[in-house]
């Protein structure tokens, strides 16, 4: 690595630069950045190799793919992958969990163990705060089962933020104000924090789905929230992440894609299944 | 409250998988009898570098689609790979192609998708599959070529419109062109209403594909 820093200003990615990172991230991650994310990439990119000392996009590479610890390449994973989103976003995928889908995960499970939900990608938690929310809100049977949830995320800085469950009022601006009084803690200026027990009862997980080998503690869900995930992914990439979701998915279990995702390309292993609210996609029992 | 939260490293409940440690060990579960296990197997075959083609041969008799659609993308991993030598990927795609013939509906389905996700390992092999002498297979090229990156897809196309004697084959490519065809192309389907003048669903699907082209080719058309 290179220790004269260049202002970001002054750093520009050629269009080989640019393809050998698209290259070079689409591999590790699975994520494809189409001319249309140049500007986007060649912001964050020269960011980091402002930050990281590096004068040219050939040192910055080396080190991010050489760099003991691969602590740069997470830095750089997390600049690329941050995305806005807000609390009950597409509720009505939430509906159908709490009338629909956990009666029928309830008649499929084997044994007493608790229900098991994981959203992926997780990013700064709203969403598996969100089904937190709902399981509390509307679903009554919570009293009697228990229910685990997980969060995963290749982005550790969304987890961080996730963990610390601070908000601004765009992220809940959607939420009714009883529910704002009742999980929500007022901190500095505008920003709420969600109540500690809450925070407590979600396990948040890095993980890179397209990996050949996911982290052995997501397994055996009976929910899987993976929306507007795949649209990013090309065809390889996705096929690897449905792969992994169907592993960790109990026989039985559903999986919820953002609403304008089709599983229709990717795999025909599961089920579609069509609900008052939502469709969903379940794995088979046997 | 009954939300809790579990932190150990294997979820409640889980069945600890069987470990599998080396090729040998994974070849001896892609005959398992649970459908996890020849999931597991099959991406530890590939990824212990095991002879495509033996994994290929045990998809022939694979009834679970979850198993088969793992192990294609296993195969897709491996033909794209860094790890592996041109050699070892030009196999891989071999081995791909052999179950093209496979009396296995949803394996010859899931083939097809996978060799398009491999378009510049394949390419070599499709002069071949196009002059194979089972029209099945020639059917399967088309179909293949329907959604394949490559910049002879056209030529190879009109190649099979051209000089396919197989009703079922140039119907195949016609489909195929159906969604990417071009204006230079409309001679090769007026030509091929005339090659087969007595099959009337011929002039039917080819009107069909000329009007989506024609409208295709219009400034404003889409």
């Amino acid at each position: 690595m290179d220790h004269d820093a260049r202002p970001t200003a002054d750093i520009h990615l050629s269009d080989v630069d640019f393809e050998r990172f698209q290259e070079f991230f689409y591999r590790k991650t699975g994520i494809q950045f189409g001319e249309n994310k140049r500007y986007f990439v060649d912001r964050r990119v020269a960011q980091r190799m402002h930050e990281t000392g590096s004068t040219t996009f050939r040192s910055y590479l080396t080190f991010v793919k050489f760099e003991v610890g691969q602590h740069e390449f997470q830095r750089l994973v997390d600049i690329m992958t941050v995305n806005e989103t807000y609390f009950y976003r597409e509720a009505f995928q939430f509906d159908c969990m709490v009338q629909d889908v956990l009666g029928e995960c309830l008649v499929n499970r084997r044994g007493h163990g608790p229900l098991r939900i994981w959203s992926m990608p997780c990013s700064t938690g709203e969403e598996i705060y969100s089904i937190a929310l709902y399981l509390l809100e509307r679903w009554p049977k919570l009293r009697e089962i228990d229910v685990e949830l997980v969060g995963a995320d290749i982005n550790e800085t969304a987890l961080l933020q996730a963990r610390r469950g601070l908000y601004g009022p765009r992220a809940v601006q959607n939420l009714p104000a009883s529910i704002l009084n009742r999980y929500f803690t007022p901190k500095d200026g505008e920003t709420l924090e969600i109540k500690q027990d809450i925070r407590d009862a979600v396990d948040f997980v890095l993980c890179n789905i397209c990996d050949k080998f996911i982290p052995p503690t997501l397994s055996n869900f009976d929910i899987v929230f993976c929306r507007n995930m795949l649209i990013y992914f090309d065809t390889l990439s996705q096929k690897r992440a449905v792969e992994n979701i169907f592993s960790a998915l109990r026989p039985g279990g559903f999986l919820f894609l953002g609403h304008s995702e089709s599983m229709s390309r990717v795999s025909s292993v599961f089920t579609v299944r069509t609900f008052a609210d939502s469709l969903a996609y379940q794995r088979p029992l046997s | 409250m009954p939300l809790s939260r579990t932190d150990s490293g294997q979820a409640p409940g889980a069945e600890a998988p069987e470990s599998i440690g080396t090729v040998d060990q994974a070849r001896e579960h892609l005959g398992d009898s649970d459908s996890n296990a020849r999931r597991r197997a099959a991406r530890a075959f590939v990824d212990f570098g095991g002879d495509p083609a033996v994994l290929c041969r045990r998809l022939e008799d694979e009834d679970n689609l979850a198993v088969i659609e793992l192990a294609m993308t296993a195969l897709v991993d491996a033909a794209t790979g860094s790890d592996g030598d041109s050699a070892a990927r030009r196999d891989t795609v071999e081995a791909l192609i052999s179950l093209m013939r496979s009396k296995n509906a949803s394996v010859r389905v899931q083939t097809v998708s996978a060799l398009q996700q491999v378009p510049d390992e394949t390419a070599a092999f499709v002069p071949a599959l196009m002059s194979d002498p089972d029209p099945n297979v020639r059917i399967l090229t088309a179909n293949l070529l329907q959604d394949f990156a490559h910049p002879d897809t056209h030529a190879w196309l009109r190649a099979l419109l051209r000089t396919d004697t197989h009703v079922n084959v140039c119907m195949a490519a016609v489909e195929a062109l159906a969604e990417t065809g071009t204006p230079d192309m409309v001679e090769d389907l007026d030509r091929l209403v005339d090659r087969f003048p007595d099959q009337p669903f011929v002039a039917a699907a080819v009107a069909q594909v000329r009007r989506l082209i024609e409208g295709r080719s219009e400034p404003d058309g889409s």
